[in-house]
């Protein structure tokens, strides 16, 4: 849902909350129209009778109308969903500061329809969120009871808190040799204050200031330490820190109280949801911590060199949603991914806030920072307790710190500037020839690029040609196959013909015929011959008897035909005078003649035809208009009838000639409607009355009526007279016509007739001819026959002659068949050879050509190889890079010219910049320190510090909290720079100390504690701490594990080693050669060069043994002291030495930490080096080792103090494997202890602390460091 | 002077586990200074500012990138600035680059001055055995000089921002208002005289932690001297040891 979206809901109101609007405003329609539409901040309540309940907060700043109207006050209006919308059971106005924004609250805009049913419902993505919305108090409920498992270091902090001031009398007041402590002697303090007042803020009555910090009582000699504050040491220095008459002091546990309560109000801005992030409770208090995982991993580029564990804990810290934690070893460079880490975050534009438990941490951060341009560091805290490292940062110096580095940077281009402008100059130079040489190369890619297009060009016409040679060639192939195929062929044919010739040569001597059957044979054809003659004469005898028999015949015809003819002629004449059908008929009968078939069907017609018109039976239509004419007749009957009847004067009626009704249809109508009126009773009455004027009118009517019938009685007549006639001329015509038709049939009867008998007598005439020939013929065939010929045999021999001829004649076609053969086979076999020859021939041609084929196709693909080189180069690839290339040189080279161009310019405003800078007054630094807070994107503070109310007003958020040296921070602590942070990056090292709670560490505290169960709980709640369970617990994107350290030489490492063991992960040395790289360079009867690591063995003997001072707690060893007092001299002498030998420079120092687990001892040390030993090579720092966290050194002391035969075989805190952790990993180049191995390795209950005694031992003896005690040493 | 040694004494013994081994004075050589130096009177307009207004005056500049990398000061600075002459109309961006207007051009001329330089004098004291210049009254002593006095210092060696640290400690310089009165330049320096300062030296022994040490009152700047103690206790601590404690 997008915030800024303004949404409609329906708003309505109870009586009450009318009412309770009613003190605002004068109703709620004024209310709330006095904005279009306002920002609200929805908060879940638990549901009222199954209804969800809501509060709405509007907030001043976002409602600026209503906020003017409420006295810029916070608007409370509860209301429950109802009906769609929203039901108002109550309003309030709360104060200014009432909290508006929570993570619990939905943030919306939302436009009212106050008092209206109608209107659209609740948007649905509206109504969704507030389904989703979890319960304010529910979240709060949860967050709380998670929260009580951090009660515990509340309690133990809250112990001594909560007393009212202690106010003393004080005399006698001492100030130390150093100016930091005072020491007074107070009375009137009650038994009680003594055990509190350690740790109180202490100041003198009637002043406004702390004067320090209590740290030491002695109830005994009523004496009271205080630690001094910077500022009451320069105090003390002028001699002016007790006024005169001083005798008051005020005891106070106000800055503890205050550290409480914020921690307190940590607790409860979580519950109430005010973290940066929504998803800080889940992060904290699920028992796997729910963070929004993210595989995107940010690309990026790093402005410190790092190792792949440090990019992997940026990169991881930069994409990680809500939580990253790093786990980071000593010397792995946790600061070094810090700085990174801001300088990414810088880029990102995003402002960080780096916190730690402790200001020296902090500030140890932040140092790392400095030469990082971009980063503006600004370190919040209370100035006298930041250590010198951050004051810089710090708001009041920023602006100086500011102004040198920028007046030092302005001066150092100034100085340079000459060179520079020369530089510049020869650049420009050199980017020009860089050009010109750019230009060569681009100018030749050219050339290349011509080369490969025309090349390309080639390589495709070239492979076109190799494409159609290759054609060629399997074409030559295919026809080489084929002639060889064809050779084959024609000699396997050669061969058939020869082997056929032979064969064809037997059969032709076969079939050659002799003279003598040729004689024969001539023979047989005379007879032949004249055997036929005698046939034909047999022949022509039988055909003249059948001419004369047909001549006969023929004649006999011609007599019937000319008979047939008859009386037809005679027929025609007189046919031409009849005049009527009878006469036809007599006709007919007279001559004796049939009528065909048509005429008769004619006459029959006509017949009927004269019949009819003889009965008066007329065609239909006649018949209509006849009954038409009756139906006239007797309407005229009738109305004559009538007229008479009445005495009118028929006679004088005269017919009346009317256009209408003409066809008998129409009449017949006409007819009807007469008919009607004659037999209307109206009609009839009219003329039964007597003679009235309306009678004489019907009359006339009636007159007038029969006058138009006797018209249409005419006009009937008319048209029935020419019917009539119409058909009687019909009649007649028909008949004629017959006449006519029977005419014509029989003349064509009659030449029909004529033409049969002449054409009979023709073939008389031709039979006559051919009997006459055929005589002739048989006279002179007579003489071959004589009586004894018979025709069968004549028959007969003409077979058999005939059959002999015609097997002579096939004999002779069958040899002439084989020569033609034989002829064939001849020029077959000539033909043939002709192609074999003509083959070969083309043969060779085709060989040759394929050669040549052959050849031409190697010197292509030769071609082809080389112009495939040349397309196969970049030259276009090379010209991109080339032409931005030179893109980018001139764009430098124009840069630059710029610069050289601007340089008169620089070299004045420079000038008059470092000026200015150098004499910047009070009032300039202070518009400095304005612009440089307010563009600060990293700020440094500690925990508790980030709680403060003015810091929290200044910087209520950060994008990024990363809080360092997370596991020596409790809980709550840590939850106060928590709850700024959008994301939050943890660093820190588990396996290193835990919390302090005031001047004593955590089991301390608990050791103290009489309660059992008060014991038990809060041991349980140290067993894992807070850091280590969300390393535990959180998914691989969110954490990650530094593995490589830089700090130690490799051999000291290893003492640690063994804590960081966890399946593969092993604590790794980055430094490329330990001996080269932490040579501490010193050599002496104690130390030799290539020593790293050892350890001065102290005897578990009583005169070796640890003492306690009267009255105190602490514990020191004298033994011990005596031996770092030689092992500083010794080494203050070597590193002089060294000076001298000139392994070092002369003012250069050595580092030497000198520790201890003890605090008595650690003093003891101080006073050793301060008054006895004051080293000139050295710089030396002491402390316990819990304060040694953090720091490094080249040399490390450590003194392990503890030395007794008590039976308890107590180590006290040496026990802790992290203390020892700590305390062997601070050393640079050289650690050296200084303890009783047989007290450690031997006296401790615990197995486990025995063991790792006993590994340390093993390791320092495996590198020949162990040295025992003999000689002068021993204190026997 | 007795009456002082009574009172540093009674104070330093009132601790009873402190015991004086034995008191010395001597006087600490100083260098009396006359510095000449001009002073302006010119409205309230930080240097960032004016600087940006005359670098506008100077020359065209169209990103903040160019002056920031000229004058060394973050483009967010220098963009945050531009932004607050721009609302208050005393420049104007013109053809891509900014210039000044009227307005610009009059607050420039009054930021560099209201009143013509004029000229002051001061007399300052430098310690060579602190490396720096101290604020008070002077009184001059007699007697034996710091055995541990460092050389006095040639004059031409001190830079300009020395002159001018020195000259902060008196309070030279002043706000009103609107205006301010600044130091323009340092014209001359000239040294007056030498004047030895006298100093009360205790050396005392804590025998509680058995510490010794040192306690130095300085008459000018009337307080015990960290300086000075230090470089005592610095030599001579491991000779006292002997001297005084060698049974």
């Amino acid at each position: 849902m997008n915030k800024s979206e303004v949404m409609n809901c329906r708003l309505d109101m109870t009586q009450r909350a009318r009412k309770e609007i009613g003190n605002w405003a004068i109703d709620e329609n004024e209310l709330f129209s006095m904005q279009a539409n306002f920002s609200v901040y929805i908060e879940k309540l638990p549901a009222k009778q199954d209804n969800m309940a809501f509060s709405f907060y509007f907030g001043p700043e976002e409602n600026p109308q209503l906020a003017n109207h409420l006295n810029e006050r916070v608007a409370v209006m509860e209301c429950v969903y109802k009906n769609e919308g929203f039901l108002a059971t109550s309003f309030r106005v709360k104060g200014r500061k009432e909290p508006v924004r929570t993570n619990r609250r939905l943030g919306v805009r939302l436009a009212f329809a106050v008092n209206r049913r109608t209107g659209s419902p609740m948007p649905i993505q509206l109504y969704t969120s507030l389904r989703e919305l979890p319960i304010a108090q529910e979240r709060s409920a949860y967050v709380e009871k998670r929260i009580k498992s951090w009660e515990g270091y509340l309690q133990i902090e809250e112990k001594n808190a909560d007393v009212a001031d202690v106010t003393a009398h004080f005399s006698q007041p001492i100030i130390n040799e150093s100016f930091s402590q005072l020491t007074i002697s107070c009375s009137g303090l009650e038994a009680k204050d003594w055990s509190t007042i350690t740790g109180f803020s202490a100041k003198l009555k009637g002043s406004n200031e702390d004067l320090g910090t209590v740290v030491d009582v002695n109830r005994g000699r009523r004496s009271v330490k205080i630690e001094l504050s910077r500022k009451y040491q320069a105090v003390a220095r002028r001699g002016s820190l007790l006024p005169n008459g001083a005798r008051e002091i005020v005891f106070s546990n106000f800055a503890e109280l205050s550290q409480i309560r914020r921690l307190r109000k940590g607790f409860k801005d979580l519950q109430d949801g005010f973290a940066a992030n929504a998803n800080l409770e889940k992060v904290l208090f699920e028992e796997r911590p729910v963070v929004q995982i993210t595989n995107k991993r940010q690309e990026l580029e790093f402005h410190h060199p790092l190792n792949e564990f440090q990019r992997e804990a940026v990169t991881g810290a930069m994409s990680a949603h809500d939580l990253y934690v790093i786990q980071g070893p000593p010397g792995t460079g946790k600061t070094t991914v810090i700085s990174e880490l801001c300088h990414q975050l810088m880029l990102a534009g995003q402002r960080t806030l780096v916190a730690s438990q402790s200001n020296l941490a902090v500030d140890n951060a932040l140092g790392r920072l400095l030469s990082d341009p971009g980063i503006r560091i600004l370190r919040y805290g209370r100035t006298e307790s930041i250590e010198e490292e951050g004051k810089r940062f710090i708001e009041e110096n920023v602006a100086s710190y500011w102004r040198d580095e920028t007046l030092a940077a302005v001066n150092e281009q100034r100085e340079k500037r000459a060179t520079r402008e020369q530089e510049i100059a020869e650049e420009i130079e050199s980017l020009e020839e860089e050009k010109r040489r750019l230009k060569a190369e681009q100018d030749e890619m050219d050339r290349r690029i011509a080369e490969k297009q025309a090349a390309v060009t080639e390589n495709k016409d070239l492979h076109g040609q190799l494409d159609s040679l290759r054609k060629l060639q399997s074409e030559l192939d295919e026809r080489r196959d084929s002639i060889e195929q064809q050779l084959e062929e024609l000699a396997r044919m050669l061969e058939k013909l020869s082997i056929e010739k032979d064969k064809l040569q037997q059969e032709k001597e076969v079939a050659s015929i002799s003279q003598e059957l040729h004689d024969k044979m001539a023979e047989a054809e005379l007879e032949l011959s004249l055997n036929r003659k005698k046939l034909r004469y047999f022949q022509t005898v039988e055909a003249i008897d059948y001419a004369e028999m047909e001549i006969r015949k023929l004649t006999e015809e011609a007599a019937t035909n000319s008979l047939k003819v008859g009386s037809m002629p005679r027929f025609i004449e007189e046919l031409s005078d009849v005049r009527k059908l009878q006469e036809l008929e007599g006709l007919f009968a007279a001559h004796n003649i049939e009528p065909s078939l048509p005429t008769s069907l004619e006459m029959n017609t006509l017949r009927r035809l004269r019949v009819d018109i003889q009965n008066g039976t007329y065609p239909y239509a006649l018949l209509e208009w006849k009954e038409v004419e009756e139906r006239l007749t007797k309407g005229i009957s009738h109305a004559a009838n009538l007229l008479r009847k009445h005495h009118f004067a028929v006679e004088q009626v005269r017919s009346k000639q009317d256009d209408t009704y003409k066809t008998a249809e129409e009449m017949h109508d006409m007819l009807d409607k007469i008919g009607r009126f004659f037999v209307n009773p109206a009609t009839k009455r009219i003329l039964a009355a007597p003679a009235t004027a309306e009678k004489a009118t019907l009359l006339h009517r009636l007159a007038e009526n029969l006058a138009y019938l006797y018209g249409k009685a005419e006009d009937v007549q008319t048209i029935s007279a020419s019917i009539k006639s119409s058909s009687d001329r019909e009649a007649a015509g028909r008949f004629t016509t017959l006449k006519n038709e029977i005419k014509d049939e029989m003349t064509a009867h009659i030449r029909e007739v004529e033409e049969q008998v002449a054409a009979a007598e023709q073939t008389v005439k031709e039979h006559e001819e051919q009997l006459l020939e055929l005589k002739e013929e048989s006279s002179e065939l007579a003489v071959h026959v004589d009586e004894q010929v018979y025709r069968q045999d004549v028959e007969d021999e003409i077979e058999k002659l005939e059959k002999t001829l015609a097997d002579f004649e096939e004999r002779k076609g069958l040899f002439q068949q084989i020569e033609l053969a034989v002829e064939e086979n001849s020029t077959e076999s000539i033909r043939t050879s002709e192609q074999l020859a003509a083959l070969r021939t083309d043969q060779e041609a085709l060989l040759l050509e394929e050669a040549e084929a052959i050849d031409r196709m190697k010197q292509l693909e030769q071609r082809i190889l080389t112009l495939q080189e040349i397309i196969l180069s970049e030259p276009e690839k090379r010209k991109k890079e080339l032409i931005e290339e030179i893109d980018q040189k001139s764009a430098k080279a124009a840069e630059l010219q710029q610069e050289l161009d601007r340089m008169p310019v620089a070299r004045l405003l420079q000038d008059e910049w470092s000026e200015m800078l150098a004499g910047a007054g009070e009032f300039d630094l202070d518009e400095i320190r304005k612009l440089y807070v307010k563009h600060a994107n990293v700020i440094g503070t500690t925990c508790v510090a980030s709680a403060r109310r003015d810091f929290m007003e200044d910087y209520p958020e950060f994008d990024v909290v990363i809080i360092d040296e997370v596991s020596k921070a409790t809980p709550p602590e840590l939850l106060l720079p928590m709850l700024k942070g959008k994301k939050i990056v943890l660093v820190g090292d588990h396996h290193q100390l835990p919390p302090l709670v005031g001047r004593e560490t955590m089991e301390e505290f608990i050791e103290e504690i009489k309660d059992e169960a008060e014991k038990e709980e809060l041991s349980g709640m140290l067993k894992e701490s807070l850091f280590e369970r969300l390393f535990r617990t959180l998914p691989k994107q969110n954490k990650t594990m530094l593995g490589i350290q830089y700090r130690m030489h490799e051999e000291i490492m290893e003492t640690i080693a063994p804590f960081y063991v966890d399946g593969q992960y092993r604590l790794q040395c980055g430094l490329p050669d330990s001996d080269a790289a932490r040579d501490h360079l010193l050599s002496s009867a104690n130390i030799k060069r290539n020593d790293h690591l050892l350890w001065f063995d102290m005897p578990n003997e009583p005169a070796y043994f640890e003492a306690k001072v009267k009255g105190g707690t602490s514990l020191y060893n004298e033994a011990e002291l005596n031996r770092i007092r030689e092992l500083l001299v010794d080494i203050e002498e070597a590193t002089a030495l060294a000076k001298r030998e000139g392994r070092m420079q002369p003012n250069e120092k050595k580092s030497v930490g000198v520790i201890s687990f003890y605090g008595e001892q650690v003093k003891r040390i101080d006073r050793l080096i301060e008054q006895e030993i004051m080293p000139k090579h050295l710089h030396c720092r002491t402390g316990s080792v819990d304060k040694f966290q953090g720091m490094e050194m080249d040399i490390i002391i450590l003194s392990f103090v503890r030395n007794h035969h008590q039976p308890s075989g107590t180590i006290g805190f040496a026990e802790d494997y992290r203390r020892l952790n700590v305390a062997l990993s601070r050393a640079r180049e050289l650690l050296v202890i200084v303890g009783s191995s047989d007290m450690f390795t031997k006296r401790p209950k615990k197995a486990g602390t025995k063991a790792m005694y006993a590994r340390l031992v093993e390791q320092v003896k495996l590198k020949g460091g162990f040295r025992e005690l003999v000689g002068s040493g021993r204190n026997d | 002077m007795e009456a002082l040694e009574k009172r540093l004494r009674d104070e330093l013994l009132r601790d009873l586990n402190v015991k004086l081994l034995e008191t010395v004075k001597w006087s600490l050589p100083i260098q009396v200074i006359d510095i000449e130096y001009e002073t302006v009177k010119r409205t309230k307009m930080d240097i960032l500012m004016k600087m940006l207004l005359v670098a506008f005056r100077t020359s065209r500049f169209s990103s903040s990138e160019e002056l920031s990398d000229m004058l060394v000061v973050e483009p967010l600075f220098i963009e945050d600035i531009k932004e607050r002459l721009n609302r208050a109309g005393m420049i104007t961006k013109s053809g891509g680059a900014y210039a000044l207007t009227e307005t610009g051009r009059q607050q420039l001329e009054s930021g560099i001055y209201i009143q013509p330089p004029e000229k002051d004098e001061s007399t300052v004291h430098y310690s060579p055995s602190h490396g720096r210049f101290l604020a008070g009254e002077p009184t001059d002593g007699v007697g034996e000089m710091y055995r541990l006095a460092k050389d006095l210092r040639n004059l031409k060696e001190f830079t300009d921002d020395e002159w001018r640290e020195a000259l902060d400690l008196l309070d030279v310089t002043y706000q009103e208002g609107d205006v301010q009165l600044v130091v323009q330049a340092i014209t001359s320096v000239k040294e007056l005289e030498r004047q030895s300062i006298p100093c009360i030296e205790f050396r005392l022994h804590q025998t509680a932690d058995d510490r010794l040490y040192a306690r130095v009152w300085n008459t000018m700047t009337s307080e015990w001297d960290e300086t000075l103690e230090n470089q005592i206790m610095e030599n001579e601590l491991t000779e006292w040891r002997e001297k005084y404690l060698a049974e």
